[in-house]
């Protein structure tokens, strides 16, 4: 079977061929998703050399494991769990990760914000400095593994709610929550930083 | 519409998934209460700010050539 046509194929189909040992079919998985999967494992780890470590022992995870997968539908949500797995058991092993356990009770609580002042008027130039960025991803990393991962995939990587609710075996309310509290976080992280900016009070480097 | 209502709807009405009427409701919120106008506009910015900060990378050809040579050879090799 030509490469055009296994371009046109759904997953479904390319993985019931790999599970019959279609090599092609293997190459088009491969095509499709070795960048999703760097660039989550990367945007997880932040770590280059690491990312693509991991998307090799993904990759290797399926042709091994292939034929435990019981619903072909659910494939990519498969593959990006084995990522997020490999990802985090990455950084436990560098001890780059601590796990942080977080309770519903705990995501629901609302985090303190500073709603009167509004940040979203300054110019481009403050808002994507490199400073900001640093804060920025800075708080990304020190978002609880419950939330960050949900925040990765959503603002980062661009999944659907219901994929990510697939690939960590949550509700999609579950995901939105996280999700929702972690923007919060994040926002308030933001606030701070630029309401200091603005009265000059930035620990700017 | 309470401000904690409000808040918990910043997700759908920037999915989009928001009946009309409570999207009317919400604008009007927004156009009395600014704390939440306020609230609103930044939780977009953040997530605006999200998606620049955290560039796009991509994976070089080389190393998927290399992954697919790998695979392959696993692949004939026996699984």
């Amino acid at each position: 079977m030509g490469k055009k046509k296994k371009d046109q194929l759904s997953d479904v189909v390319l993985v019931r061929d790999l599970k019959n040992g279609d090599a092609k079919a293997m190459e088009e998985i491969v095509r499709r998703y070795s960048n999703k999967v760097y660039n989550l494992a990367y945007h997880l780890t932040r770590d280059a050399s690491a990312a693509e470590e991991i998307m090799q022992d993904v990759f290797l995870t399926v042709i091994a494991k292939i034929n435990t997968l019981t619903n072909d539908a659910f494939f990519s949500t498969w593959l990006y769990r084995v990522t997020t797995n490999a990802s985090y058991g990455f950084l436990r092993k560098e001890k780059k990760f601590t796990e942080q356990t977080v309770s519903e009770e705990e995501v629901d609580q609302e985090p303190a914000a500073d709603y009167e002042y509004d940040w979203s008027t300054l110019p481009d130039d403050i808002l994507l400095s490199e400073e900001s960025r640093r804060i920025l991803q800075g708080s990304i990393d020190s978002l609880p593994e419950a939330m960050r991962t949900v925040v990765i995939m959503k603002d980062v990587e661009g999944f659907s709610n219901e994929e990510i609710a697939q690939t960590m075996s949550l509700s999609v309310p579950a995901v939105k929550s996280r999700l929702h509290r972690g923007r919060l976080i994040l926002r308030d992280v933001l606030a701070e930083y630029f309401r200091k900016y603005t009265l000059g009070e930035g620990d700017r480097v | 519409m309470k401000c904690i209502v409000c808040s918990s709807l910043f997700q759908d009405y920037l999915e989009n998934t928001l009946s009309q009427d409570i999207i009317d409701e919400l604008n009007h919120h927004f156009q009395f209460c600014n704390k939440c106008r306020i609230c609103f506009t930044t939780y977009s910015l953040t997530i605006t700010l999200s998606r620049k900060t955290e560039q796009p990378c991509c994976v070089s050809p080389e190393s998927v050539d290399r992954l697919r040579s790998m695979l392959l050879e696993r692949f004939f090799n026996g699984r």
